[in-house]
C-alpha cells in the first residue's frame, strides 16, 4: 500500500514519514546479527590471543605427544609435534583476520576503479577493461592463485597481490553493471548540466549508490578469501612459519587423520565458523537491502 | 487505414437490471499483529449486468486493492477480514483456490496497467493467448488458436497470423495492450476489471483503445469495472462513477449527475484542479487541495477528508465516521454537510501576471539530430538511421512559455537533450546569447551559458540522488554557477529557494525517500532556478504526479516563471495542460515540426491533420458537453528508424492527399504571422475544417 | 548468427593467446628458470647454463612464446626432446608433431600421455557431481524461491549458507573422519585402482559428496534468487489471474524465465566450480587433472603447467561461449531484435 503524500501550496501539516523499526540498523536482521556476533567473537579472541592463549603457539609439549587428544591441560589437544591446538588457533586467527580483510580492501579499491571507469568512460575504455577482466577471469581461481604464489613465493604481500588479481575483475563487473544502470538516472544528467567533471560524477554521484551490493559482496569475499588462505595452507603454499596457519595445520594433520582426527578437524572447524560468520552477515545485509 | 469521423453521442447501452457483482462492507487489511494496516475500512459497491462502472481516485486510495480483492489476489500479507463479494451466487471471499482458478479468466478477467510487463517475454503471443480457451473451454490446440485469431481480429490487431508467432517485445505498446485485452476477453467473461489500462500509452493510441473497449463491451456484453485516476477518461467511458478517498467511497453517482452536480468537497476539488480546453493561465488558476493524504494508520476520526476540506466544521465533521447517504436516489455522498454547502461556481480567477513579450532569446535554425544504429543486429549488416530531429526551426522570446507537444518518438526528448548539451546536434544551429551552441556539449560551453540553461526532469524518483540530502544538488548548482560565493551567501540562497517553492526549511537535510513525489519535484524546480537561469526546459515536469499535486506544482512553476521572467520550454504530451500553460506551441511528429503558433491558434482551426487528431483524442472530464468530432488514427506510431521521405505523418493521416504526401516534404503555410502549418493540403481547405473541440 | 559466433570465436582466440602468454611469461620469466626447473635443484650451474643456451633462453619472451606455440602446432621440434641432450625425454610420437605438448619432468612421460587420462578422470568426477547437483538444486531452488520467507525457504536457505561455508578440504576432512576412520565404510583415498581392495565406485563416493555439498548450496541459492525475482513479475500475476493452477504457472511461466539467469551465470562461473574439483582431487589423492596441475606447479614442471593451463583456459572460454549462446537462445528479446 503506497501512501503518496500530497503537498499543497501553503503547507499546513507536514509530517516526516516515520520509519518504525523495533531494532536499529543491522540488528534488524537476525541473520546478520548472528554473523556479526561470530565475527566479533573471533576478532576479540584474536586481539586477546597474546593474553589468553594458554601456551606459546610453537612450544612443543613432549609429554603430550604421547596422547595428544583433548585433555585438561590442552583443551583442544595438541598436534603431532605437541603444540597446543587452541593456542595455535588463537594465534592463527590474528593472521587470517588481518590478511583476509586487507586483501579484500585492496581488491575492492582496484575493482571499484576498474568498474567505474569501464561503466562511465565510454565504450573503448569499457572494451579494454572488460577484455582484461575476461582474461583474468578465464582462469579457475585456484589455478591463478597457485601459479602466482608458486612463482612469487608465499608471503602476505603476495597473497594480497594474488587476491587482488583474482577478485578485482569480479568486483569490477559488479560496479560496471551498477554504473551502466545508474548513469541514466536524471540526477546524473542534472550533475552534468551544472558542469560537474566526470571524476566528480563517478565518485560523488554514482559510487555512493553502489554501497549496498558492494558491502554484501565484500562480506562474501572476505569469507571466500579466508577459505582461499586456508586452502593455500592446505596445499602447502601457506604462509611460512612461525605464523600458525589454519590451513597448514589441517594439512599437517591429514597424515594423522586415521589415528588422531581431531588434529585436522579443529582447524577446519575454525575456518568453517569464521566463514559462516561472514556468509551470514552477507546474507543478512542482502536481505536488509531488499526490504 | 480508414478514419472514423462521426459526431458522437453517448451510445452506452442503458444499464439497469440485476446486479452482477455486489461488494458488501468489504474490509481489507495488510500485515499482521501490531503492524496491521487497514487499506479499505468499509466498501460497498454494486455493478449491474452490462454496466460500466468507473472507480476513481488518486494513488493509494485503494482502488487497485478493491480489484485485487475481487480477484482474490491480495498477496501473502493481505486479508479481507470482513464483508462479502457476491458474484453469480457465491461469495468470492470464501472461494477455495480451486474455485477461484475456475472463475479467474473465465468469469472475471483483468486488463493491466503495464502491458509490456504483463506478458511473458519468453512465450509467443499465440501460446499465451491460447492458454485461456484451452484451459477454460477445453479446446484443442488448433481450435484454441482459431479462437485466438478471431479475438485478435476483434481487437483490431493488424495481421493476426503474424502476431501470434511473435514475442511481446516485438509489438508496440498499443499492440501489447490489445493483446492483454484479447487475453481477457477470450473466455467471454461476465466482468472485466481494467486497471488504468491506458496509462503509458500515447494519446492517439489511448483514444483508439478506449473506442475499442467501448465496442467490445457491446459485442461481448461484458460489465466493466474501470479503474483510473483520470476523470476525463471516466467521463467518456463509464455509466456510473465511484470516487474513492483513502480507502473509502466518498461519492457515487451516474456519470452525468456526478459531473453536473459534484457534491462531495473532494470531488469538487478534483474537478477544480484539472485544466480544461476553454481557459488558460490568464483566466484561471488551477486550484489544489490543501493538506496531505492520510497514511492508513493516521486516518482521522470522523470524516476522512475533513482535515483538508474547505467546508470543515470542527465539532461536527470530526466526531463520528460519516455514513454514505443518498443525495438523490442514485447519487450517494459521504458528507454531513452536503446539503448545506453551496455549489460554488468554479472559481475562475487567475493570479498569473503576464510578463511583457520581449526579444527572441533562443533561435533554433534547421536543427537536426540523427543516430546511427548499426552493428547491433545479428542478422543485418545495414546501418539504420534514426532521424530523431529533423529541420526544427522556431524561436522563443524571452519571458514566454513555449510548449513542445508530441507523442512518443516525436523527438521532443532528443530536442531537450541537444538544447541542454547532453547531446550535440548533427546539423543546424541553436543561437543563444549570441553563440551557436548546437554542436557544443555541456562541458564545452561557457560558464555563462551553462548557468543560463537549466532543466527540470520528469521523474521525481530519479531526479534526486538517493544517497545525498535534498539540498545537496542545489548547493552544488549555486557553487558551480558562481551565482553566490561564500558559505553564508550560499546558505542564504538555499533558504530563499526553499521558501520560493514553499517547502519548510527543515526539509533541507532530508533524504529523498522521506519526501513525496510532489515535494521532490519542488526541489527539482528549486534546483533549476538556483543559478538564476534565463532559460528553463521543463521535460514533462508533472506527468508522474497525482492530479491534485500537479495543479499545485504547475501553479508554482508559473508563478516563479512570471516573477523572474524566465523563458520556459515546456515539453508535454498532456494537451489540456499545455492549453493552460503555454503561450506558444510547437507540434512535433516523428522528428519534424507539423505546426507551430500561438496557443489559441493551435487549439482552434485551421489545424494540421495531426493536431486535429490529437485534439480530438483528449478525454474531456465533462460528459454533459456533446462530444466534439471524433477523429481517430489507425495503427500505432511508427518507429523513427528510416522514416518516409515525404511528410512524416503520411502513414496515418486521415486527410492524406495522395502520392505526393509520401514523396515530397510538405510546404509550410503561413496562416498568420505567428502560425504555420506544414501540409500538402491547400490552405483554404484547412481553414474550412470545423473545430474538433465541443463548444462551451 | 554466424557473424556473432565468428566474432565470439575471434575474441576467444585473443583471450586464449593473451592468457596463455601471461602464464608463459610468469613461468619462464627468468631466462635460466626453464633450464633450472628442467634439471632440478641438484644440477650444477654449468649444466644449467649449457642447457639454457641450447634452449635459446636468452631470446626475448615474445620469441620464446611463439616458439612454444610453434612446437604445439607441430611446426618445430621440441628442443628438450633432442636426443643429444641426453636428458632421456623420449616421445614415441617423435619430437615434432601437431599437438606436442612437451615432456613432463615430474612424471617422466610425454605430457600427452599424462594429461588426457587425467582430464577424463576429472571429467568423470565433475560429470557425476553435476549430474547430482543440477536436479537437486533445481528442486530446492524452485521450491524455496516460490515461497520466500516460508519455513521451508528459511530452512533451505540456512542449510545452503552453512554448506557454502564449508570448503571442500574441510568437508573432506569431516567426511573422512566420519566415514573412513569412524565407520570404515569408505576408502580414505581414491586412486582409482582396485589394488587396495575398494571398488572404484566406493572410491568415487566421498569426492563426489564433497563437491556436491559445496556447489549444491551455491547453485541452489542462485536459482532461488532468480525464481524469487521472476515470481514477483507482473506476467506471473497475469498467468495466475488467467486461472492457471499454481503448478502450471510455475512450470510454464516461471521456470523458463527463471532459468535464464542462473544458466548463463553458472556457465560463466565454471571456473569457480572447477576450483572445487581441484581441491577435492587433492584431498582424496584422486588422479585427476587438477591434482596434476597442482603437483606440477609445486614441482616446477613447466611443460605440464603450460599445457594444462592452455587446456583449462580453452575449456573455460568454451563454457563462456556456450553461456553466451545459451543466453541468446533462451532469451527471445536478444535473439530477435
Amino acid at each position: 500500500m503506497s501512501s503518496e503524500s500530497v503537498i499543497d501550496a501553503p503547507a499546513t501539516e507536514i509530517r516526516a514519514s516515520r520509519r518504525r523499526f523495533r531494532r536499529w540498523g543491522i540488528l534488524r536482521s537476525t541473520t546478520a546479527t548472528v554473523g556479526l556476533a561470530i565475527i566479533l567473537i573471533w576478532v576479540v579472541l584474536a586481539v586477546l590471543a597474546p593474553v589468553i592463549s594458554p601456551y606459546p603457539p610453537n612450544e612443543q609439549d613432549y609429554l603430550a605427544m604421547a596422547d595428544p587428544t583433548p585433555s585438561w591441560g590442552h583443551w583442544l589437544g595438541t598436534d603431532n609435534l605437541g603444540r597446543d591446538i587452541l593456542s595455535r588457533l588463537l594465534w592463527g586467527a590474528r593472521t587470517v583476520l588481518t590478511v583476509a580483510p586487507l586483501s579484500v580492501t585492496v581488491a575492492m579499491i582496484v575493482g571499484i576503479t576498474m568498474g567505474l571507469l569501464a561503466g562511465y568512460c565510454g565504450p573503448i575504455v569499457d572494451a579494454v577493461i572488460s577484455r582484461i577482466s575476461d582474461i583474468v577471469l578465464s582462469f579457475p581461481i585456484i589455478v591463478l592463485y597457485v601459479i602466482l604464489i608458486a612463482n612469487l613465493g608465499p608471503s602476505i604481500l603476495n597473497i594480497i597481490v594474488a587476491t587482488t588479481v583474482a577478485s578485482a575483475p569480479g568486483i569490477g563487473r559488479i560496479v560496471r553493471g551498477l554504473v551502466l544502470e545508474l548513469r541514466t538516472q536524471e540526477y546524473v544528467a542534472a550533475a552534468k548540466l551544472r558542469g560537474e567533471s566526470a571524476l566528480y560524477i563517478m565518485l560523488v554521484e554514482l559510487l555512493p549508490n553502489c554501497r549496498g551490493p558492494l558491502i554484501v559482496d565484500a562480506a562474501l569475499r572476505i569469507g571466500y578469501t579466508t577459505i582461499t588462505i586456508g586452502l593455500l595452507g592446505f596445499i602447502g603454499l601457506g604462509l611460512p612459519p612461525p605464523n600458525p596457519d589454519w590451513g597448514g595445520m589441517a594439512k599437517d594433520a591429514t597424515a594423522m587423520i586415521s589415528v588422531w582426527p581431531h588434529m585436522a578437524m579443529f582447524p577446519c572447524l575454525a575456518i568453517v565458523s569464521l566463514v559462516l560468520g561472514f556468509n551470514l552477515l552477507a546474507d543478512g545485509l542482502k536481505d536488509l537491502a531488499d526490504r | 487505414m480508414t478514419t472514423v469521423i462521426f459526431p458522437s453521442a453517448s451510445n452506452a447501452p442503458m444499464a439497469g437490471g440485476e446486479a452482477l457483482i455486489e461488494i458488501r462492507n468489504l474490509r481489507v487489511e495488510y500485515g499482521a499483529g501490531d503492524h496491521r494496516i487497514v487499506a479499505i475500512p468499509d466498501l460497498s459497491l454494486t455493478i449491474r449486468r452490462g454496466e460500466s462502472y468507473g472507480l476513481v481516485g488518486e494513488s493509494g486510495c485503494g482502488k487497485t486493492t478493491a480489484a485485487m480483492a475481487i480477484m482474490g489476489y491480495l498477496g501473502r500479507n493481505g486479508f479481507a477480514t470482513r464483508g462479502s463479494i457476491q458474484f453469480e451466487g457465491e461469495d468470492l471471499l470464501l472461494a477455495t483456490p480451486a474455485r477461484l482458478a475456475r472463475i479467474r479468466g473465465k468469469r472475471i478477467a483483468m486488463v493491466y496497467q503495464e502491458p509490456s510487463a504483463s506478458l511473458n517475454p519468453t512465450m509467443t503471443i499465440g501460446r499465451q493467448l491460447a492458454e485461456v480457451p484451452e484451459l477454460h473451454d477445453g479446446l484443442s490446440r488448433a481450435a484454441a488458436t482459431q479462437r485466438v485469431l478471431d479475438v485478435l481480429a476483434d481487437v483490431r490487431m493488424p495481421d493476426p497470423e503474424q502476431v501470434v508467432r511473435r514475442f511481446p517485445h516485438q509489438l508496440s505498446g498499443g499492440q501489447q495492450q490489445r493483446v492483454v485485452i484479447a487475453m481477457a476477453l477470450l473466455a467471454h467473461p461476465a466482468l472485466l476489471l481494467l486497471d488504468e489500462p491506458t496509462t503509458g500509452l500515447d494519446v492517439t493510441v489511448e483514444a483508439a483503445v478506449l473506442d475499442l473497449i467501448g465496442l467490445l463491451r457491446e459485442k461481448y456484453e461484458t460489465s466493466l469495472l474501470y479503474i483510473s485516476h483520470n476523470l476525463g477518461l471516466i467521463a467518456t467511458t463509464c455509466d456510473r462513477v465511484g470516487i474513492m478517498y483513502s480507502g473509502e467511497m466518498v461519492e457515487e453517482a451516474p456519470v452525468i449527475d456526478l459531473f453536473r452536480k459534484p457534491t462531495h468537497p473532494y470531488t469538487r476539488g478534483l474537478l477544480d484542479c484539472i485544466p480544461d480546453l476553454a481557459s488558460d493561465k490568464r483566466t484561471r488558476t488551477l486550484s489544489s487541495i490543501p493538506g496531505q493524504f492520510p497514511l492508513p494508520h493516521e486516518r482521522p476520526s470522523g470524516c476522512v477528508f475533513g482535515p483538508r476540506c474547505g467546508d470543515f466544521v470542527p465539532g461536527r465533521c470530526d466526531q463520528h465516521p460519516v455514513p454514505l447517504e443518498p443525495a438523490t436516489q442514485s447519487h450517494l455522498v459521504r458528507c454531513l454537510r452536503w446539503s448545506e454547502i453551496e455549489p460554488k461556481p468554479a472559481v475562475r480567477v487567475s493570479t498569473y501576471v503576464e510578463p511583457e513579450a520581449m526579444a527572441p532569446i533562443l533561435d533554433i535554425d534547421r536543427l537536426s539530430k540523427s543516430y546511427e544504429l548499426g552493428g547491433m543486429s545479428w542478422s543485418r549488416n545495414s546501418v539504420s538511421t534514426v532521424k530523431a530531429n529533423e529541420d526544427l526551426s522556431f524561436s522563443v522570446r524571452q519571458g514566454e512559455i513555449l510548449a513542445v507537444v508530441g507523442e512518443s518518438g516525436c523527438g521532443k526528448s532528443t530536442f531537450a537533450k541537444v538544447l541542454t548539451g547532453l547531446e550535440t546536434a548533427t546539423s543546424g544551429g541553436i543561437f543563444f546569447a549570441n553563440q551557436d551552441i548546437a554542436r557544443r556539449a555541456v562541458h564545452q560551453r561557457s560558464q555563462e551559458v551553462k548557468r543560463a540553461i537549466q532543466m527540470i526532469f520528469q521523474n521525481p524518483d530519479s531526479t534526486l540522488n538517493p544517497s545525498h540530502a535534498v539540498d545537496f544538488s542545489i548547493r552544488r548548482s549555486i557553487t558551480k554557477s558562481g551565482v553566490r560565493k561564500g558559505a553564508a551567501a550560499i546558505a542564504g540562497r538555499v533558504a530563499e529557494l526553499f521558501d520560493l517553492v514553499r517547502l519548510p526549511r527543515q526539509f533541507q537535510k532530508r533524504r529523498p525517500d522521506q519526501l513525496s513525489g510532489g515535494q521532490k519535484q519542488r526541489i527539482a524546480i528549486a534546483r533549476a532556478f538556483a543559478s538564476e537561469p534565463r532559460l528553463i526546459i521543463a521535460d514533462e515536469p508533472v506527468s508522474a504526479l497525482d492530479v491534485s499535486v500537479q495543479a499545485a506544482v504547475i501553479t508554482l512553476l508559473l508563478d516563479l516563471q512570471a516573477r523572474d521572467k524566465t523563458t520556459m520550454i515546456f515539453i508535454s504530451h498532456d494537451l489540456a495542460l499545455v492549453r493552460h500553460v503555454a503561450d506558444r506551441v510547437v507540434v512535433m511528429y516523428l522528428g519534424r515540426v507539423m505546426e507551430q503558433g500561438r496557443v489559441e491558434e493551435i487549439f482552434s482551426p485551421p489545424y494540421h491533420p495531426y493536431t486535429e487528431a490529437l485534439l480530438s483524442a483528449i478525454p474531456i472530464p465533462d460528459p454533459t458537453k456533446g462530444r466534439g468530432r471524433r477523429v481517430r488514427l489507425t495503427g500505432d506510431i511508427p518507429s523513427p528508424v528510416n522514416p518516409p521521405a515525404g511528410c512524416r505523418f503520411t502513414g496515418r493521416c486521415p486527410r492524406k492527399l495522395g502520392e505526393i504526401c509520401d514523396s515530397v516534404p510538405p510546404p509550410e503555410h503561413k496562416v498568420s504571422s505567428t502560425h504555420t502549418i506544414a501540409c500538402h493540403l491547400p490552405l483554404d481547405q484547412l481553414v474550412e475544417v470545423t473545430s474538433v473541440i465541443a463548444a462551451e | 548468427m554466424a557473424r556473432f559466433i565468428g566474432k565470439r570465436l575471434a575474441i576467444m582466440l585473443i583471450t586464449l593467446v593473451a592468457a596463455s602468454f601471461l602464464v608463459f611469461a610468469v613461468s619462464e620469466f627468468t631466462p635460466g628458470s626453464v633450464a633450472r626447473k628442467t634439471l632440478g635443484p641438484y644440477a650444477n650451474q654449468e649444466q644449467v647454463d649449457i642447457l639454457s643456451q641450447r634452449l635459446r633462453s636468452n631470446d626475448p619472451l615474445l620469441i620464446r612464446y611463439t616458439r612454444w606455440l610453434g612446437i604445439i602446432l607441430g611446426l618445430e621440434a621440441d628442443p628438450l626432446q633432442d636426443k643429444s641432450l641426453g636428458l632421456g625425454f623420449t616421445d614415441p610420437r617423435g619430437a615434432r608433431y601437431f599437438g606436442n605438448l612437451g615432456y613432463s619432468t615430474l612424471y617422466k612421460l610425454p605430457v600427452n600421455d599424462v594429461i588426457w587420462d587425467r582430464l577424463s578422470a576429472t571429467g568423470l568426477l565433475a560429470g557425476l557431481s553435476f549430474a547430482l547437483i543440477v536436479p537437486l538444486s533445481l528442486v530446492v531452488g524452485v521450491a524455496s524461491g516460490v515461497r520466500i520467507g516460508s519455513k521451508l525457504d528459511r530452512g533451505l536457505s540456512a542449510t545452503s549458507i552453512v554448506l557454502t561455508s564449508i570448503p571442500e578440504f574441510a568437508s573432506g576432512v569431516f567426511l573422512t573422519a566420519f566415514f573412513v576412520v569412524l565407520l570404515g565404510w569408505l576408502p580414505g583415498t581414491s586412486p582409482l585402482s582396485t589394488t587396495g581392495g575398494w571398488s572404484v565406485a566406493s572410491q568415487m563416493v566421498l569426492p563426489v559428496a564433497v563437491l556436491v555439498l559445496y556447489d549444491f548450496g551455491y547453485v541452489a541459492r542462485m536459482i532461488r534468487a532468480s525464481v524469487a525475482e521472476v515470481v514477483r513479475r507482473p506476467y506471473v500475476r497475469t498467468a495466475t489471474l488467467k486461472g492457471l493452477s499454481r503448478r502450471k504457472v510455475i512450470m510454464r511461466h516461471v521456470l523458463r524465465n527463471a532459468m535464464i539467469a542462473p544458466f548463463t551465470v553458472l556457465l560463466l562461473q565454471v571456473n569457480f566450480l572447477l576450483s572445487g574439483v581441484v581441491v577435492t582431487e587433492l584431498v582424496f589423492a584422486y588422479p585427476g587433472f587438477g591434482r596434476m596441475l597442482l603437483e606440477a606447479s609445486l614441482f616446477g614442471d613447466i611443460s605440464v603447467i603450460e599445457a594444462a593451463t592452455l587446456v583449462t583456459l580453452t575449456i573455460a572460454i568454451l563454457c563462456q561461449l556456450i553461456g553466451d549462446l545459451g543466453y541468446m537462445v533462451l532469451n527471445p528479446r536478444i535473439r530477435i531484435s
